[in-house]
């Protein structure tokens, strides 16, 4: 059927192979003339089935083992589950796998999008441009002679954050959507944590785009499923390529406040409708949880769920845990069958526990309504947390390159869940016109061991981080909670040297099960976090060596020029100056 | 290869003039036993009478440093280019002087195979007073060589240190100087039974691979000298069976001695009163586990008038062969080997490497061990909140941790101003066990503003803690003659069994250590039912070194020794009024440097 539809198209192939019928190089018109190419996998009959699609730069004929190795390896040693059941011949990164999905009575989709992959065009990812191509796709999916009429998405990271953005287009064939580990606002989590420029999408940039940018050709790979070039079949000059995509880390770095350059890309989430199943990573902060937390809280969906676990970025979704999860949803809403996922908490959780213990638990929502939101105040006698306020005034100063400061609980007397979003309030000043704070959540063992997991990059990831830069302080309190500090990053206010400023930090949203015996503690650092042992080699996709916040490292000179941004900065608490961090701690059910 | 005879060698000896050096290999010497040992000397072209430098020990003479121990080898020559200057390194050999660095400076080195290895034959007895007697011939035997001065000394790390203390307590005739570099001295407390308890790892991994593995008679099995072409450990290739006759199995012998009384600890331990030669005593800071008491005991315990103790750190067998190694040994040879009148005399008696964390030193003079000026300094364990301070606890209180757990960590908060700590640590505990017994690990440690441990890169491990101790229970009856305030002396002569649920005083010696802790940084006590953990995963990636878990080979977990239900037990740790719970440790106030009055 397709053969002939397409025929006369230079690159289009059909084939049935691994039980399925697979559609090579399906071309999809775009509103502007562009033609888009997928793969579309699906069950060799005349049936009509729904559509699990996902639309992305990561390039759809690339094996997973070719940029990704290390990570492959790591999820197959741990997750036998994953690679069991299939060739893997059509494993690629961070979409899945159509010979799990195509016998249970599902089409793959797998769109390159605009300028990587096998789609020519102009790469900009993330723009309003591949937004709209992502909805086009939809809708064309939509109607095909295969299709039941409902598209489901899935995928993870940028498979995921574009979700958010084509749902609040309301594509009309768009059924559900499963991000997995995807972020939604691209200023606070993407390109400046509170303010402050993370350098991860420079090299993830270099790393993992233009290696598959289209016309890299016959300087990438060939596709092991089909042989042709991944990233062709055309090969572009050095020049030309650099011609067809955006500047990127120019682009963000030129835009150091939430404007109109953001707005185009963070979606109203307001504006998302479809049915949702919310998939968080406990340890992928600062890039995806709060994105998932934040597309839970804040979409409009009626019917929406919040899933968290633990573990690598995209280890699970590839699992017979991950694929049950979003089958179940999907044979609901993409084929009807209510039963598939029946009464589902809304919040399913995987309690974390130190040494990668999870523990499933359903909650009703999110944050979860039992919380006892719990003030633990900055004692700077013995640098401890107490439960009460400090009595005296104090002042501790330390280096921004340097350590920082460290306030410990006392051994906690019973195992005591913390679990949700955070704030934490300082008053700092500093000795020039500005001070990055980065403030983490730490837990230790009696023997002070630090307990950090294996989160969604770093191996030694802590247990929560914020970020600040003071200057951009300034609180929108319509869009602030207590426990979750909205600032609008619309102005720098600079700091008059020597004088005391309060500042509100945000802790991306996080859990943990303290168990009797350890301590917990704030960590209020001028630099990022630094795990307290050896390094990590990091991964094959990745530029540097891991030291405890994987690549989200926040070390851009021109962000942060040492005139500024090497300096003192003084912690202020006393009775007229707070210092506490606010935690959700969780009675039992 | 032309082989040259002298009288003093026999039809397997030889001789090579090369390397500006003449080397006379496998020279025979014969113990009163009637055995032959053989040995290599390596002496200058020219005819005269030379200061020996010798060492006695299993690690093989034929064997190349770089052939039996690569990575340390490439690290260290890394590290300090200056070690491969001005020599050819053909003759570098695991822990012994090269005689390249020696010869050209008029001194005569010798290197003996043990008994029973390398190029020796006879039965293996590790540490043996056999091997101190083998020891003390050879001495008086070099010291009558016709290119001899009649004064030998002895220089070697480690195997080539500890039978130092062993052959001076022998008092040779013609023994004049010992430079034990880096060597235990009380093979009990030092090596086989920390406080008691079998420290299997180090005792089983390093018997097995480090002298089995050259055993003499390996022959052909063995290894090839890159030095000379011949057999490292040969000439001849025995059975299997003949070479396991020709050894005693040092890990069962250890095991089964579980008291100091023992006879095979009696014979070997140095009887300090007759350890009467001038010595230079050098101790490494990150040595816990095996050499550094021995350096500190053999310095403050031995009968020798004229005696120096040099404190250093990183690997074990680095500083040895540095610039800085060098000079210090050639200058307390030179003076007491050759006469020279080189200053040696007004060298302060205590030379400390001061650390500080991020592997820094500074060198600082001292005129004793421990120094007087130490401000003794109590901090009580509060169990309440896991805390440790200089205020006496007024409460009772205790915390219960499982034998063989992680057990519990007591903290000061930060410090308000840098404090060094340096000398020997004693620490009181009042321990009741659900069983009859209890094994106590103690990590004295110090944590970065950012609670990371400051470790440093010891004589093995890279993540080496400020110091450890450790003490069985059972094992806590005091020698009180013995006994000194800093430093609890325990006779390991009986086994006193607990009352279960009963709380005892313990007195645990913590080794001497030395740590600047800088302002911000905490101090705390582990007490531990387990070997210390670095908390930082290691990462193989950064080499070979790394793969230690923060106790390199120096573990404490045989089952035969630790049985599960006496040492797996819950421990429960006392403190109140009447029990006050401690560790005690030498805080050292700044030097006054001038005195104004």
């Amino acid at each position: 059927m397709d053969d002939i539809k397409y025929a006369g198209d230079p690159i289009f192939r059909s084939e049935v192979r691994e039980g399925m019928r697979v559609d090579w190089d399906v071309p999809i018109e775009m509103d502007d003339g562009l033609v888009l190419r997928a793969n579309v996998y699906r069950p060799d009959d005349d049936g009509q089935y729904p559509v699990v699609m996902s639309h992305g730069p990561y390039g759809k004929d690339l094996h997973f083992e070719e940029i990704y190795k290390t990570c492959w390896d790591l999820m197959c040693e741990n997750h036998p589950d994953v690679p069991a059941g299939s060739t893997n011949i059509h494993q690629s990164w961070e979409v899945c796998d159509p010979e799990k999905w195509v016998p249970k009575g599902f089409v793959v989709i797998r769109v390159d999008s605009r300028g990587s992959g096998r789609s020519p065009g102009y790469l900009e990812v993330f723009s309003s441009r591949e937004t709209q191509d992502f909805a086009a796709c939809i809708d064309w999916a939509g109607v095909q002679p295969w299709s039941n009429g409902r598209v489901g998405l899935s995928g993870i990271s940028y498979y995921a954050v574009n979700q958010w953005q084509v749902a609040a287009l309301k594509p009309k064939h768009l059924a559900a959507i499963c991000p997995w580990e995807g972020f939604n606002d691209f200023y606070r989590e993407l390109s400046h944590n509170g303010g402050i420029y993370n350098t991860f999408q420079r090299h993830w940039y270099d790393m993992q785009i233009m290696k598959i940018q289209h016309g890299y050709g016959d300087r990438g790979w060939r596709s092991r499923a089909n042989g042709e070039w991944a990233a062709g079949p055309e090969t572009l000059s050095e020049e030309d390529l650099k011609a067809n995509r955006f500047d990127l880390h120019g682009d963000y770095i030129s835009h150091p406040f939430d404007d109109e350059w953001y707005a185009t890309r963070t979606p109203d989430l307001s504006k998302v409708e479809v049915p949702v199943l919310s998939c968080a990573n406990w340890g992928g902060a600062p890039l995806h949880p709060r994105g998932n937390f934040n597309g839970y809280m804040k979409s409009s969906s009626r019917q929406k769920w919040l899933e968290i676990h633990g573990l690598e970025h995209w280890s699970l979704y590839y699992t017979d845990y991950g694929n049950d999860l979003q089958m179940r949803f999907f044979e609901r809403f993409l084929r009807g069958d209510d039963s598939a996922f029946p009464d589902e908490p809304k919040v399913m959780l995987n309690v974390r526990h130190p040494g990668e213990k999870f523990v499933p638990r359903g909650e009703d929502d999110w944050p979860i309504p039992r919380t006892q939101w719990t003030k633990f105040h900055l004692e700077p006698a013995g640098q401890i947390l107490s439960e009460t306020p400090s009595a005296n005034d104090a002042a501790i100063t330390f280096a921004s390159e340097g350590d920082g400061l460290t306030f410990l609980s006392t051994p906690v007397e019973e195992d005591t869940e913390i679990c949700g979003p955070m704030a934490v309030k300082l008053n700092v000043s500093s000795d020039t016109s500005d001070a990055d704070l980065f403030v983490i959540l730490r837990v230790f063992q009696p023997d002070l061991k630090e307990v950090t997991f294996r989160g969604a990059l770093d191996p030694h990831t802590p247990v929560a981080s914020g970020w600040l830069r003071a200057s951009h302080r300034a609180l929108d309190a319509s869009r602030s909670e207590e426990w979750a500090p909205f600032h609008p990053h619309d102005k720098a206010e600079p700091l008059t040297p020597g004088e005391v400023y309060e500042v509100d930090v945000e802790i991306h949203a996080s859990g943990i099960v303290v168990p009797k015996g350890y301590r917990f503690g704030i960590s209020i650092r001028g630099c990022d976090y630094v795990y307290p042992g050896e390094p990590n080699s990091g991964l094959s996709n990745m530029k540097n060596v891991f030291t405890g916040v994987g690549p989200f490292l926040h070390d851009d000179p021109d962000n942060r020029p040492d005139a500024i941004y090497k300096n003192n900065i003084t912690l202020h608490v006393g009775p007229q100056k707070a210092g506490y961090a606010l935690l959700p701690v969780i009675p039992a059910k | 290869m032309a082989k040259k005879k002298t009288q003093y060698m026999d039809d397997q000896a030889w001789t090579d003039v090369r390397d500006g050096m003449r080397i006379d290999w496998d020279v025979p010497i014969e113990m009163d036993d009637g055995l032959v040992l053989r040995c290599d000397v390596y002496r200058p072209i020219k005819d005269g009478k030379y200061p020996v430098i010798m060492t006695y020990g299993p690690y093989g003479k034929f064997l190349h440093f770089d052939d039996a121990y690569h990575d340390q080898y490439e690290r260290m020559l890394e590290d300090f280019p200056e070690i491969g200057a001005g020599t050819s390194e053909k003759y570098q050999n695991w822990e012994v002087v090269d005689p390249e660095r020696w010869v050209p400076d008029d001194y005569v080195c010798i290197r003996v195979d043990g008994r029973g290895t390398g190029r020796s034959p006879g039965v293996i007895d590790i540490w043996s007073l056999r091997e101190a007697q083998d020891l003390a011939i050879c001495v008086d035997w070099a010291g009558v060589q016709s290119w001899s001065n009649g004064k030998v000394g002895l220089n070697g790390i480690s195997y080539y240190a500890e039978n130092q203390w062993q052959c001076a307590a022998l008092q040779p005739k013609h023994l004049a100087a010992i430079c034990p570099w880096e060597g235990a001295a009380d093979f009990y407390r030092d090596m086989g039974h920390h406080g008691g308890i079998l420290c299997n790892g180090f005792v089983k991994d390093w018997s097995e691979a480090q002298v089995y593995s050259v055993q003499y008679g390996k022959g052909t099995n063995g290894k090839r000298s890159r030095m000379n072409g011949e057999w490292v450990s040969g000439p001849e290739t025995l059975t299997e069976e003949e070479l396991g006759q020709n050894r005693n199995n040092f890990y069962d012998d250890v095991r089964t001695r579980k008291l100091d009384t023992d006879e095979y600890w009696q014979s070997r331990m140095p009887d300090w009163s007759k350890v009467k030669v001038p010595m230079l005593s050098t101790a490494n800071w990150g040595g816990q586990g095996l050499h550094p008491r021995g350096n500190f005991e053999g310095f403050t315990q031995s009968a020798s008038k004229e005696k120096w103790l040099e404190v250093h750190g990183i690997e074990h067998w680095t500083h040895f062969y540095t610039d800085y190694g060098m000079d210090l040994q050639k200058r307390f040879f030179d003076y007491f080997l050759k006469g020279k009148k080189n200053g040696w005399d007004k060298q302060p008696k205590v030379q400390l490497q001061v650390r500080h964390p991020g592997e820094k030193f500074v060198e600082r003079h001292e005129d004793e061990w421990p120094l007087k000026r130490t401000e003794w300094t109590k901090f009580y364990l509060d169990p309440s909140d896991m805390s440790m301070s200089t205020t006496p606890q007024r409460k009772k209180g205790d915390v219960t941790y499982g034998g063989f757990s992680d057990g519990v960590t007591f903290m000061t908060p930060p410090l308000e101003e840098d404090v060094e700590i340096t000398g020997p640590i004693a620490s009181k505990l009042w321990v009741s066990s659900a069983t009859t017994d209890a094994d106590m690990f103690l990590v004295v440690r110090v944590f970065g503003p950012d609670m990371k441990e400051v470790t440093f890169q010891g004589a093995l491990d890279p993540h080496t803690p400020i110091a450890q101790g450790w003490l069985r229970a059972s094992h806590r009856k005091l020698d009180t003659k013995k006994t000194l305030p800093y430093r609890p002396y325990h006779t390991h002569d009986e086994e006193q069994p607990l009352e279960p649920g009963k709380a005892y005083e313990l007195d645990v010696e913590v080794w001497p250590t030395c740590i600047h802790v800088p302002k911000g940084y905490r101090l705390a006590l582990s007490v531990r039912g387990r070997d210390y953990v670095y908390p930082g995963d290691s990462n193989t990636d950064l080499g070979e070194y790394a793969n230690w878990t923060g106790v390199a080979i120096f573990r404490h977990d045989d089952p035969r020794d630790r049985p599960a239900d006496i040492f797996g037990g819950d421990v429960t740790l006392h403190t109140g009024p009447s029990q006050q719970a401690y560790v005690m440790l030498p805080v050292i106030p700044e030097k006054r440097t001038s005195r104004k009055k």
